[in-house]
C-alpha cells in the first residue's frame, strides 16, 4: 500500500516528495485496531526509488488531523536530532492510519485536544501515555511518601538541631506576625496581675527545664482558645480567662500548652509547613508562597494545627504535670467539658477528618489516666493570685481568629 | 499578500512620441504570509486537561502541561503553509526544575527563617532577593530564549540564539540602574535595547535576524504612546501595542529581508472589548476562545516579503540546551 508523502530532510526548508510503502508487518499491523506500531513498519521511498529509511523506528506523533477537512497529516520520527518529518499530502479520511486507532497518539502532543478526544484517549491508551501514567503515578507515590512519611519522620530531627536561641527568637517574630495579621493585641496587666502571672511563668519554665523561658501572654480577640507558638510563647484569649473556673483549671490549660513546648511542636509544625511550601513550590513553579515566607512567614501559623498524636501527648503532658505539681488532675477533664460546651459544633467533624482528637473522646482518655484514688491536691495559685488573674480580660472584641473553644 | 493596484496607462500626448518609454513599473512586491489554527475549543481542552492532569499528580505534570502547551501553540502557527514545531519534553523542563528547585529552595527557606528569626535583618534579606534575581534576569532571560528558540523549528529547520551573557547583562545592569535612577523613564529604552541585542542574535537555520532600531525613536514613541493611554483612559493601548510592533519590524531584517506587521490598532481594540465581554460574560470560562483571537490577530499580521528565498536556509549546527534557564525564567515571572 503506497502513499504519497512529502518529506524534509532537516537539512533544507524544502519538501522533498516520498512514497510511503507498508511493509508485511505494517499490513499486519494495520488490521489490528488499537494495536501498538511495530518497531519495522513503514519504508519511505524517494519517487526515483531511492530508499530514505528501511524502517522508521518509532512513531512520535501525527498532527493535524481533521477528518472533516483532511489536510496534511505529519508523521515525525525519532530518528537523529533534529528530527525527520513526513507530511502526508490529501490524506483522504477513513484511511487506514485512522482506523488503526494510532490517532490517538495523535493528539498526544496537544494538537487537536478538545475535552471529547481527551476522553478517548485516556480510554483508549496507547504505549506512551501509558508510561507517562506510570511515572506519574510514581511521581505521585513519592510525592505522597514525602508528605506523609518522610517528612513527618524528618521533622523532629531537624527541630532538635535547631539551637533554642533561634527557636524563641521565631517565636517572638512568630508572635509578631500572628498578632498583627488578625488585629489581636497583648492585654495590657497591672503590676499585681505581671507578678501573679511571672509566678505561673516561673513554675512552668522550671517544669519543663531545658532552658526554655516560659511567657504566658493574655490577648484580646473574642475567643475561647488558647495557642503555643515556638520558643515557649503561650497566647491565651481573654475569653478564654473568662471561662476558667478554677486556678486548676488554668493549670490544666498551660499543662496542655507546655507538653507542646516540650515536645517543641510549634517548631515541628513550622518546619513542616515550610517544607510543605517548598514542595508545593518545587511541584507548582511559583515562588509566591517562598517570596511570601521571607516577609510573613509567621502568618503560616495561624492556621497550625497541631498532628492528633501531638494533641494526644500534650494532654498525657499536661496531666503529668499537674501530678508532679501535686495538683488535682481532675480539672484536666472539667477543662475540657466546659471546651464542649463553649463550642457545641467543634466536634461535628468525624474524628478521622479532624486534627484534633475528639474532646469527648479526649476526656474518656484523660479520666482513665487519672487513679481513681487521686489525692485533690493543692492549688496552682493562692486565692489572691487568682483573683488578680481572673480581673485580666479586657475590653472585649468579637473578632475573627483561627478557632473557638479549643487549645491547641 | 499586498493588493494589486494596476494603475491604468496615461495616453502619451502626440508632443512625446518620440521621447524613450518610461521604465516599466516595479513589480508588486509580495509577501509570505503566516496565519493560527487553533480554535478556543482546541485551547479550551488544553486548558482543561493540564489543569486536571496538574491537579490529579500533585502538580507533577506542570513540565509536561508547559510541553503540550508550547506543542500545540506551535503546532498551529502556520508559515507558508507548514506550522512550527516544538521539540521540547516535558522530562528535560522536569530535570531543569528539579536543579532549580535544588538550588532555590534551601536558599529561600534558609533565608525565611534567618529573616524571621533576626527581623531587624529581615529588609536586609528581601533586598538581597531582589538584588540576586535582579542580577540573574539577564542570564535568565538569554538562557531561556535561547532553549525556547533551540527547540522551535520550521520545517525542520531549528531556530537558534547565539548569546554573549556577560555583555548583555553589563548592558542590562547599567540600564537598569539608569531606569530606576529616572523613576522608570529610561524603561523604554532599557526595552528596546533588550529586544535590540536579542534579535540580533536570534537565528533560523543559518540566516540571521538583525536589526538597528535606535533607542531614542523608540523612546519617543513609546512615551507618546503611553501618554495617550493615560489620556484616553487605556483606549489608546491596542493601537500602541501595534504601533509599537510596527515599529520594531520597520527595521527586523531576516537576512536583510523585510518583515511586517498588518495588524490595526482598531482591529485590535474591537477584539480586546469583545474578549473582556466574551469573558466576562461566560465567567471566565470563555478565556480560552478570547485567547485564541488574540492570538490569530498577532500571528496572522506577520508577513516576511517574497523577496526572500527561504529555500536557501540550511541547518544550522543544533547545538543540546538545558531547560534550566527556561524553568528558571518562569519561577521568577520573567516573560519570553
Amino acid at each position: 500500500m503506497d502513499f504519497e508523502a512529502t518529506y524534509f530532510d532537516g537539512i533544507r526548508p524544502v519538501g522533498q516528495p516520498v512514497r510511503l510503502r507498508l511493509d508485511r508487518e505494517g499490513q499486519a499491523w494495520k488490521e489490528q485496531e488499537g494495536a501498538t506500531p511495530p518497531e519495522k513498519t513503514v519504508r519511505v521511498e524517494m519517487t526515483d526509488g531511492q530508499i530514505l529509511h528501511e524502517d522508521l523506528a518509532q512513531w512520535e506523533r501525527f498532527t493535524h488531523f481533521d477528518p472533516g477537512n483532511h489536510p496534511p497529516l505529519e508523521i515525525v520520527t525519532r530518528q537523529g536530532y533534529p528530527q525527520r518529518r513526513l507530511v502526508f499530502a490529501l490524506l483522504p479520511p477513513g484511511s487506514w492510519l485512522r482506523e488503526t486507532g494510532l490517532l490517538g497518539a495523535g493528539t498526544l502532543d496537544g494538537a487537536g485536544t478538545s475535552p471529547r478526544r481527551l476522553w478517548n484517549r485516556l480510554a483508549r491508551l496507547p504505549a506512551k501515555p501509558k508510561a507517562l501514567a506510570g511515572v506519574t503515578a510514581l511521581l505521585a507515590a513519592m510525592t505522597a511518601l514525602v508528605v506523609f512519611v518522610v517528612l513527618p519522620g524528618l521533622t523532629p530531627w531537624i527541630a532538635r538541631v535547631i539551637p533554642l536561641e533561634f527557636e524563641e527568637s521565631l517565636g517572638r517574630q512568630a508572635k509578631q506576625s500572628f498578632t498583627e495579621a488578625f488585629d489581636f493585641s497583648e492585654i495590657q496587666l497591672s503590676a499585681d496581675q505581671k507578678s501573679a502571672l511571672g509566678k505561673v511563668e516561673s513554675r512552668l519554665s522550671r517544669y519543663v527545664g531545658n532552658g526554655y523561658t516560659i511567657h504566658v501572654v493574655p490577648v484580646s480577640g473574642g475567643m475561647v482558645n488558647a495557642i503555643t507558638l515556638p520558643g515557649g510563647y503561650i497566647l491565651v484569649f481573654d475569653e478564654m480567662w473568662e471561662k476558667l473556673e478554677t486556678p486548676d483549671q488554668l493549670a490544666a490549660l498551660l499543662g496542655h500548652e507546655l507538653g507542646h513546648v516540650a515536645h517543641r511542636d510549634g517548631l515541628q509544625a513550622l518546619i513542616h509547613s515550610s517544607a510543605l511550601g517548598g514542595l508545593g513550590v518545587a511541584l507548582f513553579g511559583n515562588n509566591s508562597a517562598l517570596s511570601g515566607s521571607v516577609t510573613a512567614w509567621g502568618q503560616s501559623l495561624l492556621s497550625l494545627r497541631y498532628t492528633r498524636d501531638q494533641e494526644t501527648r500534650a494532654d498525657d503532658y499536661g496531666l503529668k504535670m499537674m501530678a508532679g505539681l501535686g495538683l488535682n488532675q481532675q480539672a484536666a477533664v472539667d477543662l475540657m467539658t466546659m471546651l464542649i460546651k463553649e463550642s457545641p459544633g467543634a466536634d461535628a467533624l468525624p474524628e478521622f477528618l479532624s486534627s484534633h482528637p475528639d474532646t469527648r473522646q479526649r476526656i474518656e482518655l484523660l479520666k482513665q489516666k487519672i487513679p481513681s484514688d487521686a489525692a485533690p491536691g493543692s492549688h496552682f495559685l493562692n486565692r489572691r493570685e487568682w483573683r488578680q488573674l481572673k480581673k485580666i480580660p479586657g475590653a472585649k472584641s468579637q473578632r475573627n481568629g483561627p478557632g473557638v473553644g479549643y487549645m491547641t | 499578500m499586498e493588493s494589486n493596484n494596476p494603475q491604468t496607462e496615461p495616453q502619451t500626448p502626440p508632443s512625446l512620441q518620440n521621447t524613450p518609454a518610461p521604465p516599466p513599473p516595479p513589480e508588486e512586491e509580495t509577501w509570505l504570509t503566516a496565519g493560527f489554527t487553533a480554535t478556543g475549543a482546541m485551547l479550551f481542552g488544553l486548558y482543561l486537561s493540564n489543569a486536571l492532569l496538574k491537579i490529579i499528580t500533585l502538580g507533577m505534570y506542570a513540565p509536561w502541561a508547559k510541553v503540550r502547551s508550547l506543542k500545540l501553540l506551535a503546532h498551529n502557527v502556520k508559515f507558508e503553509g507548514d506550522t512550527l514545531d516544538f521539540h521540547g519534553t516535558g522530562w528535560e523542563m522536569m530535570k531543569g526544575r528539579m536543579v532549580l528547585m535544588g538550588v532555590a529552595l534551601p536558599l529561600f527557606i534558609g533565608l525565611g527563617f534567618l529573616g524571621a528569626a533576626h527581623p531587624e535583618w529581615q529588609a536586609f534579606f528581601t533586598l538581597g532577593i531582589y538584588i540576586l534575581v535582579g542580577g540573574l534576569f539577564p542570564y535568565l532571560f538569554l538562557a531561556a530564549w535561547r532553549f525556547r528558540l533551540s527547540r522551535t523549528s520550521w520545517r525542520q529547520i531549528h531556530f537558534g540564539l547565539k548569546p554573549e551573557f556577560n555583555r548583555f547583562a553589563r548592558r542590562f545592569y547599567k540600564d537598569l540602574v539608569l531606569t530606576v535612577a529616572t523613576l522608570g523613564f529610561y524603561g523604554p529604552v532599557l526595552s528596546i535595547r533588550m529586544h535590540r541585542y536579542l534579535w540580533n542574535r536570534i537565528y533560523f537555520g543559518d540566516h540571521q535576524f538583525t536589526t538597528d532600531i535606535p533607542s531614542w525613536g523608540y523612546w519617543k514613541r513609546a512615551m507618546g504612546y503611553i501618554g495617550l493611554t493615560y489620556i484616553t483612559g487605556g483606549l489608546f493601548y491596542p493601537f500602541m501595542e501595534v504601533n509599537l510592533i510596527k515599529y520594531k519590524l520597520e527595521y527586523l531584517r531576516f537576512q536583510g529581508h523585510r518583515i511586517r506587521f498588518t495588524g490595526e490598532g482598531d482591529k485590535l481594540l474591537v477584539i480586546s472589548i469583545t474578549n473582556f465581554l466574551l469573558v466576562l460574560s461566560t465567567l471566565g470560562l470563555g478565556y480560552a476562545w478570547a485567547k485564541a483571537r488574540w492570538y490569530r490577530f498577532f500571528v496572522a499580521n506577520f508577513q516576511l516579503t517574497g523577496a526572500c528565498d527561504i529555500t536557501q536556509v540550511r541547518q544550522a549546527e543544533v547545538t543540546v540546551q538545558k531547560a534550566f534557564g527556561e524553568e528558571a525564567a518562569d519561577y521568577f515571572d520573567i516573560g519570553l
